[in-house]
Protein backbone atom coordinates (compact mmCIF):
# COMPACT_ATOMS: atom_id res chain seq x y z
CA UNK A 1 0.00 0.00 0.00
CA UNK A 2 1.08 3.37 -1.04
CA UNK A 3 1.72 5.77 1.77
CA UNK A 4 -0.26 9.20 1.30
CA UNK A 5 3.17 10.91 0.87
CA UNK A 6 3.88 8.70 -2.18
CA UNK A 7 0.71 9.69 -3.68
CA UNK A 8 0.66 13.02 -3.21
CA UNK A 9 4.18 13.25 -4.72
CA UNK A 10 3.25 11.10 -7.46
CA UNK A 11 0.24 13.30 -8.38
CA UNK A 12 2.16 16.94 -8.53
CA UNK A 13 4.79 14.83 -10.70
CA UNK A 14 2.03 14.18 -12.38
CA UNK A 15 0.65 17.76 -12.79
CA UNK A 16 4.06 19.14 -13.16
CA UNK A 17 5.01 17.70 -16.41
CA UNK A 18 1.54 17.08 -17.85
CA UNK A 19 -0.17 20.43 -17.78
CA UNK A 20 2.10 22.91 -19.35
CA UNK A 21 -0.06 25.86 -17.84
CA UNK A 22 -0.11 24.93 -14.45
CA UNK A 23 3.32 26.83 -13.26
CA UNK A 24 2.00 30.46 -15.37
CA UNK A 25 0.58 31.73 -12.44
CA UNK A 26 2.66 32.32 -9.35
CA UNK A 27 1.20 33.28 -6.07
CA UNK A 28 3.91 33.52 -4.34
CA UNK A 29 5.23 35.95 -7.18
CA UNK A 30 2.30 38.07 -6.66
CA UNK A 31 1.51 38.34 -3.00
CA UNK A 32 5.01 39.31 -2.33
CA UNK A 33 4.16 43.12 -2.09
CA UNK A 34 1.74 42.09 0.60
CA UNK A 35 3.99 39.73 2.61
CA UNK A 36 6.52 42.72 3.00
CA UNK A 37 3.68 45.16 3.74
CA UNK A 38 2.49 42.36 6.86
CA UNK A 39 5.78 42.12 7.81
CA UNK A 40 6.57 45.63 7.80
CA UNK A 41 9.33 44.68 5.98
CA UNK A 42 10.95 47.25 3.52
CA UNK A 43 13.27 46.37 0.36
CA UNK A 44 15.84 48.34 1.68
CA UNK A 45 16.60 46.57 5.25
CA UNK A 46 15.59 43.31 3.24
CA UNK A 47 18.66 44.29 1.17
CA UNK A 48 20.72 44.45 4.04
CA UNK A 49 19.94 42.32 6.30
CA UNK A 50 19.15 39.55 4.08
CA UNK A 51 16.42 37.61 6.33
CA UNK A 52 16.49 34.18 5.59
CA UNK A 53 12.67 32.48 4.30
CA UNK A 54 11.73 29.40 3.49
CA UNK A 55 9.58 29.04 0.58
CA UNK A 56 7.39 26.19 1.76
CA UNK A 57 5.70 24.40 -1.14
CA UNK A 58 7.63 26.20 -3.20
CA UNK A 59 6.04 24.55 -6.52
CA UNK A 60 7.63 26.24 -9.54
CA UNK A 61 9.85 28.39 -7.40
CA UNK A 62 8.82 31.79 -9.16
CA UNK A 63 7.73 32.91 -5.71
CA UNK A 64 11.39 32.06 -4.02
CA UNK A 65 12.80 33.64 -7.17
CA UNK A 66 10.69 37.27 -6.37
CA UNK A 67 11.67 36.78 -2.93
CA UNK A 68 15.61 36.33 -3.83
CA UNK A 69 15.38 39.49 -5.63
CA UNK A 70 14.75 41.18 -2.92
CA UNK A 71 17.34 40.60 -1.23
CA UNK A 72 15.74 37.77 0.85
CA UNK A 73 18.37 34.45 1.94
CA UNK A 74 15.89 31.99 0.11
CA UNK A 75 15.48 28.22 0.88
CA UNK A 76 12.44 26.23 -0.87
CA UNK A 77 10.98 23.01 -0.27
CA UNK A 78 8.05 20.79 -2.14
CA UNK A 79 7.10 17.01 -2.25
CA UNK A 80 8.94 17.43 -5.30
CA UNK A 81 11.40 19.24 -7.83
CA UNK A 82 9.41 18.84 -10.88
CA UNK A 83 7.97 21.91 -11.16
CA UNK A 84 10.90 24.14 -10.45
CA UNK A 85 11.95 26.94 -13.42
CA UNK A 86 15.14 26.91 -14.54
CA UNK A 87 15.80 30.27 -13.34
CA UNK A 88 14.94 28.92 -10.00
CA UNK A 89 17.34 26.01 -9.63
CA UNK A 90 20.35 27.63 -8.44
CA UNK A 91 18.31 28.38 -5.59
CA UNK A 92 18.61 25.68 -2.59
CA UNK A 93 15.93 23.10 -2.46
CA UNK A 94 15.19 20.49 -0.31
CA UNK A 95 12.59 17.82 -1.16
CA UNK A 96 10.14 17.46 2.09
CA UNK A 97 6.61 16.80 2.91
CA UNK A 98 5.20 20.06 4.75
CA UNK A 99 3.36 17.84 8.02
CA UNK A 100 7.12 16.29 8.57
CA UNK A 101 9.44 17.13 11.08
CA UNK A 102 10.97 19.99 9.46
CA UNK A 103 13.31 21.44 11.69
CA UNK A 104 14.91 17.92 12.21
CA UNK A 105 14.97 17.96 8.08
CA UNK A 106 15.89 21.36 8.04
CA UNK A 107 18.54 20.90 10.82
CA UNK A 108 21.06 18.89 8.96
CA UNK A 109 22.73 21.91 6.83
CA UNK A 110 19.71 23.02 4.81
CA UNK A 111 19.04 25.89 7.46
CA UNK A 112 21.05 27.14 10.67
CA UNK A 113 19.37 25.70 13.76
CA UNK A 114 16.28 24.41 11.61
CA UNK A 115 15.23 27.65 11.74
CA UNK A 116 14.47 30.68 9.19
CA UNK A 117 12.83 34.03 9.88
CA UNK A 118 10.02 33.90 8.13
CA UNK A 119 7.95 30.74 6.19
CA UNK A 120 6.29 32.04 3.13
CA UNK A 121 3.99 29.51 2.17
CA UNK A 122 1.76 30.51 -0.92
CA UNK A 123 -1.07 28.54 -2.99
CA UNK A 124 -0.50 25.44 -1.04
CA UNK A 125 -2.18 24.84 2.29
CA UNK A 126 -5.58 23.82 0.37
CA UNK A 127 -3.75 21.25 -1.43
CA UNK A 128 -3.41 19.61 1.93
CA UNK A 129 -5.71 16.79 2.93
CA UNK A 130 -7.61 18.59 5.52
CA UNK A 131 -6.56 16.28 7.94
CA UNK A 132 -3.29 17.32 7.33
CA UNK A 133 -3.88 21.38 7.29
CA UNK A 134 -3.21 22.15 10.77
CA UNK A 135 -0.66 19.89 11.30
CA UNK A 136 1.59 21.78 8.49
CA UNK A 137 0.84 25.10 9.81
CA UNK A 138 1.73 24.09 13.09
CA UNK A 139 5.17 22.74 11.60
CA UNK A 140 5.47 25.65 9.63
CA UNK A 141 5.24 27.53 13.15
CA UNK A 142 7.58 25.55 15.11
CA UNK A 143 10.45 26.85 12.06
CA UNK A 144 9.84 30.44 11.94
CA UNK A 145 11.15 32.77 14.19
CA UNK A 146 9.17 35.58 13.44
CA UNK A 147 6.04 34.76 11.21
CA UNK A 148 4.26 32.43 8.93
CA UNK A 149 2.89 33.83 5.67
CA UNK A 150 -0.44 31.85 4.62
CA UNK A 151 -1.95 32.72 1.16
CA UNK A 152 -4.62 30.15 0.98
CA UNK A 153 -7.50 29.64 -2.11
CA UNK A 154 -10.57 29.55 -0.73
CA UNK A 155 -12.63 28.05 -4.08
CA UNK A 156 -11.78 24.90 -5.98
CA UNK A 157 -9.22 24.40 -8.69
CA UNK A 158 -9.23 24.43 -11.92
CA UNK A 159 -6.80 22.12 -13.00
CA UNK A 160 -7.53 18.80 -11.65
CA UNK A 161 -10.12 18.63 -14.03
CA UNK A 162 -7.44 17.62 -16.44
CA UNK A 163 -5.82 14.53 -14.52
CA UNK A 164 -9.15 13.53 -12.84
CA UNK A 165 -8.52 14.35 -9.57
CA UNK A 166 -9.55 17.80 -7.47
CA UNK A 167 -6.60 19.27 -6.50
CA UNK A 168 -7.64 21.47 -3.70
CA UNK A 169 -8.27 18.87 -1.09
CA UNK A 170 -9.39 21.55 1.49
CA UNK A 171 -11.74 23.97 0.73
CA UNK A 172 -12.68 25.83 3.53
CA UNK A 173 -14.41 29.76 4.19
CA UNK A 174 -11.94 32.49 5.19
CA UNK A 175 -13.50 32.31 8.36
CA UNK A 176 -12.89 28.69 8.83
CA UNK A 177 -8.86 29.07 8.36
CA UNK A 178 -8.71 32.61 10.13
CA UNK A 179 -10.35 30.83 13.19
CA UNK A 180 -8.51 27.45 12.95
CA UNK A 181 -4.84 29.74 12.63
CA UNK A 182 -5.69 31.38 15.57
CA UNK A 183 -5.59 28.21 17.62
CA UNK A 184 -2.02 27.24 16.63
CA UNK A 185 -0.33 31.31 16.62
CA UNK A 186 -0.71 34.54 17.20
CA UNK A 187 -2.99 35.97 13.72
CA UNK A 188 -1.44 39.46 13.51
CA UNK A 189 -3.26 39.98 10.03
CA UNK A 190 -6.27 37.99 8.15
CA UNK A 191 -7.25 39.48 4.61
CA UNK A 192 -10.12 38.47 3.20
CA UNK A 193 -9.26 38.63 -0.64
CA UNK A 194 -12.56 36.91 -1.97
CA UNK A 195 -11.05 34.18 -3.78
CA UNK A 196 -8.49 33.60 -1.17
CA UNK A 197 -7.67 33.80 2.48
CA UNK A 198 -3.95 35.84 3.16
CA UNK A 199 -2.72 35.46 7.37
CA UNK A 200 0.13 36.55 8.88
CA UNK A 201 0.81 34.73 12.13
CA UNK A 202 3.23 34.67 14.69
CA UNK A 203 4.48 31.42 16.57
CA UNK A 204 3.71 31.57 20.35
CA UNK A 205 6.70 31.21 22.24
CA UNK B 1 -13.16 46.52 -7.12
CA UNK B 2 -14.83 43.32 -8.94
CA UNK B 3 -17.96 44.73 -9.60
CA UNK B 4 -17.41 48.13 -10.84
CA UNK B 5 -20.53 50.00 -11.26
CA UNK B 6 -22.46 50.43 -14.77
CA UNK B 7 -24.20 54.07 -15.39
CA UNK B 8 -27.46 53.63 -15.86
CA UNK B 9 -28.25 54.03 -19.60
CA UNK B 10 -31.07 56.91 -19.10
CA UNK B 11 -30.67 59.29 -16.42
CA UNK B 12 -33.99 60.36 -16.92
CA UNK B 13 -35.11 56.87 -15.02
CA UNK B 14 -33.72 58.38 -11.78
CA UNK B 15 -36.18 61.29 -11.86
CA UNK B 16 -38.95 59.82 -9.66
CA UNK B 17 -39.69 62.54 -7.31
CA UNK B 18 -41.56 65.87 -9.18
CA UNK B 19 -41.28 69.09 -7.06
CA UNK B 20 -38.44 68.70 -4.50
CA UNK B 21 -34.61 68.23 -4.88
CA UNK B 22 -33.14 65.63 -2.99
CA UNK B 23 -29.36 65.23 -2.05
CA UNK B 24 -27.91 62.65 0.57
CA UNK B 25 -25.23 62.73 2.42
CA UNK B 26 -22.88 60.92 4.85
CA UNK B 27 -23.16 62.29 8.54
CA UNK B 28 -20.11 62.54 9.25
CA UNK B 29 -16.72 64.08 7.40
CA UNK B 30 -15.22 61.91 4.31
CA UNK B 31 -12.18 62.18 6.25
CA UNK B 32 -13.88 60.43 9.58
CA UNK B 33 -15.10 57.92 6.96
CA UNK B 34 -12.51 57.37 5.56
CA UNK B 35 -10.64 56.31 9.08
CA UNK B 36 -13.29 54.04 10.00
CA UNK B 37 -12.74 52.71 7.24
CA UNK B 38 -9.34 51.59 7.44
CA UNK B 39 -9.25 50.51 10.66
CA UNK B 40 -12.18 48.08 10.12
CA UNK B 41 -11.08 46.15 7.50
CA UNK B 42 -7.85 45.63 9.81
CA UNK B 43 -9.73 43.40 12.11
CA UNK B 44 -10.08 40.26 10.06
CA UNK B 45 -13.15 40.10 8.94
CA UNK B 46 -14.72 38.05 5.81
CA UNK B 47 -15.70 40.36 3.16
CA UNK B 48 -19.88 39.39 1.98
CA UNK B 49 -19.40 38.29 -1.75
CA UNK B 50 -22.17 37.48 -4.12
CA UNK B 51 -24.06 34.03 -3.64
CA UNK B 52 -26.50 31.95 -5.28
CA UNK B 53 -30.19 32.57 -5.73
CA UNK B 54 -32.03 31.91 -2.60
CA UNK B 55 -35.51 30.98 -1.97
CA UNK B 56 -36.26 32.19 1.62
CA UNK B 57 -38.00 35.34 2.18
CA UNK B 58 -36.95 37.85 4.24
CA UNK B 59 -38.16 39.57 6.62
CA UNK B 60 -36.36 43.66 6.92
CA UNK B 61 -36.89 45.20 10.07
CA UNK B 62 -36.18 49.16 10.75
CA UNK B 63 -37.33 51.29 13.08
CA UNK B 64 -40.80 52.99 11.38
CA UNK B 65 -43.72 53.41 13.67
CA UNK B 66 -45.69 51.60 11.76
CA UNK B 67 -43.88 48.51 13.40
CA UNK B 68 -46.47 48.40 16.44
CA UNK B 69 -49.89 47.80 13.70
CA UNK B 70 -47.32 45.18 11.76
CA UNK B 71 -46.47 43.01 14.61
CA UNK B 72 -48.42 39.97 13.51
CA UNK B 73 -47.68 40.07 10.39
CA UNK B 74 -43.94 39.76 11.09
CA UNK B 75 -44.79 37.22 13.36
CA UNK B 76 -46.56 35.26 10.89
CA UNK B 77 -43.84 35.30 8.92
CA UNK B 78 -41.12 34.08 10.99
CA UNK B 79 -43.42 31.41 12.08
CA UNK B 80 -43.59 30.22 8.33
CA UNK B 81 -39.70 30.58 8.03
CA UNK B 82 -38.88 33.84 7.17
CA UNK B 83 -35.87 35.40 7.78
CA UNK B 84 -35.42 38.30 9.88
CA UNK B 85 -32.82 40.88 9.33
CA UNK B 86 -33.20 43.98 11.43
CA UNK B 87 -31.73 47.65 11.12
CA UNK B 88 -30.07 49.68 13.25
CA UNK B 89 -32.46 49.96 16.46
CA UNK B 90 -34.92 47.69 15.38
CA UNK B 91 -32.36 44.98 16.36
CA UNK B 92 -33.93 45.93 20.47
CA UNK B 93 -37.37 46.18 19.32
CA UNK B 94 -37.53 42.58 18.06
CA UNK B 95 -35.64 41.10 20.93
CA UNK B 96 -37.69 42.91 23.43
CA UNK B 97 -40.90 40.99 21.20
CA UNK B 98 -39.11 37.39 21.35
CA UNK B 99 -38.51 37.78 17.74
CA UNK B 100 -34.62 36.59 17.56
CA UNK B 101 -32.65 38.68 14.78
CA UNK B 102 -31.12 36.45 12.65
CA UNK B 103 -28.83 39.03 10.85
CA UNK B 104 -28.60 42.66 11.98
CA UNK B 105 -27.25 45.13 10.10
CA UNK B 106 -25.53 48.50 10.21
CA UNK B 107 -24.40 51.20 7.90
CA UNK B 108 -24.35 54.71 9.87
CA UNK B 109 -20.99 55.96 10.59
CA UNK B 110 -21.02 57.01 13.90
CA UNK B 111 -20.40 55.65 17.28
CA UNK B 112 -23.65 55.52 18.87
CA UNK B 113 -24.46 52.82 16.79
CA UNK B 114 -22.34 50.13 19.05
CA UNK B 115 -26.05 50.00 21.03
CA UNK B 116 -27.11 48.52 18.23
CA UNK B 117 -25.06 45.13 18.62
CA UNK B 118 -25.98 44.87 22.36
CA UNK B 119 -26.74 42.40 23.60
CA UNK B 120 -25.00 39.41 21.76
CA UNK B 121 -27.89 37.18 19.81
CA UNK B 122 -25.89 33.97 19.41
CA UNK B 123 -25.87 32.65 16.04
CA UNK B 124 -27.24 36.31 14.48
CA UNK B 125 -24.98 37.31 11.49
CA UNK B 126 -23.49 40.80 12.23
CA UNK B 127 -22.92 42.60 9.01
CA UNK B 128 -21.63 46.01 9.19
CA UNK B 129 -20.66 48.32 6.58
CA UNK B 130 -17.03 49.06 6.63
CA UNK B 131 -17.34 52.79 7.60
CA UNK B 132 -19.31 51.99 10.70
CA UNK B 133 -17.18 53.74 13.86
CA UNK B 134 -14.63 51.28 15.33
CA UNK B 135 -16.91 51.57 18.59
CA UNK B 136 -19.40 49.02 16.76
CA UNK B 137 -16.15 46.71 16.16
CA UNK B 138 -14.99 47.07 19.33
CA UNK B 139 -18.10 46.25 20.78
CA UNK B 140 -18.67 43.11 18.82
CA UNK B 141 -14.81 41.92 18.57
CA UNK B 142 -15.30 38.43 20.56
CA UNK B 143 -18.55 37.56 18.30
CA UNK B 144 -19.24 34.92 16.15
CA UNK B 145 -20.26 35.73 12.09
CA UNK B 146 -19.06 38.95 11.82
CA UNK B 147 -19.39 40.05 8.22
CA UNK B 148 -18.12 43.16 6.52
CA UNK B 149 -19.55 44.93 3.63
CA UNK B 150 -18.09 48.26 1.42
CA UNK B 151 -20.88 50.60 1.17
CA UNK B 152 -19.19 52.60 -2.00
CA UNK B 153 -19.62 52.56 -5.58
CA UNK B 154 -16.54 53.28 -8.21
CA UNK B 155 -17.10 56.73 -7.73
CA UNK B 156 -16.06 56.53 -4.42
CA UNK B 157 -12.94 57.56 -5.23
CA UNK B 158 -10.79 58.13 -2.10
CA UNK B 159 -13.00 54.64 -0.34
CA UNK B 160 -12.00 53.06 -3.57
CA UNK B 161 -8.05 53.65 -2.94
CA UNK B 162 -7.83 52.40 -0.34
CA UNK B 163 -9.94 49.55 -0.72
CA UNK B 164 -8.16 48.11 -3.34
CA UNK B 165 -4.54 49.27 -1.74
CA UNK B 166 -5.62 47.04 1.04
CA UNK B 167 -7.47 43.73 -0.53
CA UNK B 168 -5.62 44.79 -3.83
CA UNK B 169 -8.91 45.38 -6.32
CA UNK B 170 -10.50 41.71 -4.26
CA UNK B 171 -13.62 43.56 -2.98
CA UNK B 172 -17.16 44.04 -4.03
CA UNK B 173 -19.21 47.12 -3.12
CA UNK B 174 -22.30 47.84 -2.27
CA UNK B 175 -24.39 50.60 -3.90
CA UNK B 176 -27.85 51.53 -3.51
CA UNK B 177 -29.15 54.63 -1.86
CA UNK B 178 -28.52 56.62 1.76
CA UNK B 179 -30.29 54.98 4.09
CA UNK B 180 -29.53 51.43 5.35
CA UNK B 181 -32.55 49.86 4.02
CA UNK B 182 -32.09 50.76 0.57
CA UNK B 183 -28.49 48.92 0.73
CA UNK B 184 -30.01 46.31 2.91
CA UNK B 185 -32.16 46.06 0.03
CA UNK B 186 -29.22 45.84 -2.26
CA UNK B 187 -26.89 43.72 0.23
CA UNK B 188 -29.00 41.08 0.96
CA UNK B 189 -29.94 40.10 -2.98
CA UNK B 190 -25.65 40.34 -3.33
CA UNK B 191 -26.18 37.48 -1.17
CA UNK B 192 -28.78 35.62 -3.32
CA UNK B 193 -31.90 36.81 -1.53
CA UNK B 194 -35.01 37.29 -3.84
CA UNK B 195 -38.17 38.16 -2.09
CA UNK B 196 -38.76 40.58 0.51
CA UNK B 197 -40.98 42.10 3.23
CA UNK B 198 -40.65 45.48 4.83
CA UNK B 199 -41.53 46.20 8.12
CA UNK B 200 -41.14 49.24 9.94
CA UNK B 201 -40.28 51.08 6.66
CA UNK B 202 -41.92 53.59 6.41
CA UNK B 203 -40.62 56.92 4.91
CA UNK B 204 -42.61 59.25 7.28
CA UNK B 205 -44.39 60.01 10.62
CA UNK B 206 -47.13 58.20 11.95
CA UNK B 207 -49.15 59.67 15.04
CA UNK B 208 -46.20 62.20 15.76
CA UNK B 209 -43.70 59.45 15.91
CA UNK B 210 -40.73 59.12 13.45
CA UNK B 211 -40.00 56.04 15.27
CA UNK B 212 -41.38 52.73 17.12
CA UNK B 213 -39.08 53.57 19.78
CA UNK B 214 -37.07 56.37 21.42
CA UNK B 215 -34.27 57.48 19.42
CA UNK B 216 -32.73 60.66 20.71
CA UNK B 217 -30.85 60.90 17.44
CA UNK B 218 -33.44 61.75 15.41
CA UNK B 219 -35.65 64.17 17.76
CA UNK B 220 -34.60 67.09 16.18
CA UNK B 221 -35.37 65.82 12.67
CA UNK B 222 -37.14 68.72 10.53
CA UNK B 223 -40.76 67.66 9.91
CA UNK B 224 -42.41 68.85 6.58
CA UNK B 225 -46.16 68.23 5.48
CA UNK B 226 -46.11 67.23 1.81
CA UNK B 227 -49.28 66.08 0.06
CA UNK B 228 -48.24 63.40 -2.79
CA UNK B 229 -49.92 61.70 -5.50
CA UNK B 230 -48.64 59.49 -8.23
CA UNK B 231 -47.60 61.69 -11.60
CA UNK B 232 -50.93 62.43 -13.22
CA UNK B 233 -53.15 60.85 -10.76
CA UNK B 234 -54.21 64.01 -8.67
CA UNK B 235 -56.91 61.80 -7.60
CA UNK B 236 -55.10 59.39 -5.47
CA UNK B 237 -53.13 62.58 -3.46
CA UNK B 238 -52.40 61.98 0.40
CA UNK B 239 -50.90 63.80 2.70
CA UNK B 240 -47.75 63.08 4.87
CA UNK B 241 -45.17 64.23 7.77
CA UNK B 242 -41.53 64.10 6.56
CA UNK B 243 -38.20 64.24 7.13
CA UNK B 244 -35.95 65.04 4.72
CA UNK B 245 -34.04 61.67 5.16
CA UNK B 246 -37.49 60.26 4.99
CA UNK B 247 -38.42 61.29 1.15
CA UNK B 248 -34.64 60.52 0.23
CA UNK B 249 -35.63 57.20 1.32
CA UNK B 250 -38.87 57.25 -1.24
CA UNK B 251 -36.54 58.45 -3.95
CA UNK B 252 -33.97 55.80 -3.49
CA UNK B 253 -36.51 52.79 -3.01
CA UNK B 254 -38.67 54.13 -6.06
CA UNK B 255 -35.13 54.32 -8.22
CA UNK B 256 -33.67 51.13 -6.99
CA UNK B 257 -37.53 49.37 -8.13
CA UNK B 258 -37.09 50.83 -11.50
CA UNK B 259 -33.50 50.46 -12.10
CA UNK B 260 -33.59 46.57 -10.78
CA UNK B 261 -36.86 46.54 -10.01
CA UNK B 262 -36.54 42.85 -11.81
CA UNK B 263 -34.51 41.27 -9.80
CA UNK B 264 -36.60 40.82 -6.60
CA UNK B 265 -39.95 40.46 -5.20
CA UNK B 266 -40.99 43.55 -2.40
CA UNK B 267 -43.74 43.94 0.09
CA UNK B 268 -43.99 46.83 1.97
CA UNK B 269 -46.36 46.22 5.38
CA UNK B 270 -47.84 48.93 6.80
CA UNK B 271 -49.86 52.52 6.03
CA UNK B 272 -47.02 54.38 5.64
CA UNK B 273 -45.65 56.98 2.74
CA UNK B 274 -43.40 54.01 0.90
CA UNK B 275 -46.45 51.34 1.22
CA UNK B 276 -48.81 54.06 -0.28
CA UNK B 277 -46.11 54.41 -2.96
CA UNK B 278 -45.05 51.00 -3.80
CA UNK B 279 -48.83 50.50 -4.12
CA UNK B 280 -50.28 52.74 -6.03
CA UNK B 281 -47.74 50.64 -8.81
CA UNK B 282 -46.48 54.39 -10.32
CA UNK B 283 -43.21 55.30 -12.02
CA UNK B 284 -43.27 58.68 -10.37
CA UNK B 285 -45.00 60.92 -8.08
CA UNK B 286 -45.65 64.46 -7.95
CA UNK B 287 -45.08 66.08 -4.25
CA UNK B 288 -45.60 69.67 -2.57
CA UNK B 289 -44.01 70.63 0.60
CA UNK B 290 -44.78 73.04 3.15
CA UNK B 291 -42.38 74.39 5.35
CA UNK B 292 -41.67 72.29 8.78
CA UNK B 293 -44.56 73.21 11.23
Amino acid sequence: MSTLLARERALYETVFTSLDHYVDKSFGELHLGMFLEMTGLDRATVAETHPVVLDAGCGSGKGALALDAVGFDVRMCDLTPAGIVPAARHLPFREASLWDDLRQQHAAGFVAGGRVDYVYCCDVLEHIPTAFTMLVIARLLEIARTGVFLSIALRPDEAGVWIGESLHKTVEPFVWWRDAIASLGTVREARDLIACGVFFVEPRC
Amino acid sequence: MLNAAKAVGDERVLNVLDGVELHGRVNVTDDALLDNIRSAIRRGHPQVRPQPARPERVCIVGGGPSLHDTLPELRELMFEGALIVTVNGAYHWCIERNIRPQTQLIMDARDFNARFVQPYVPRCRYVLASQCHPAVFDAVQDYDNVWLFHAATADDEAIRRTLDAYYFEQWYGIGGGTTVVSRALSLLRTLGYLRFDLFGVDSCWMDGQNHAYSQPENARDRRFRIEIHPTGHPEARREFHVAPWHLKQLEDMTQMIRVNGDHFLLNVHGDGLLAYALRSCAAGFEVEASPPG
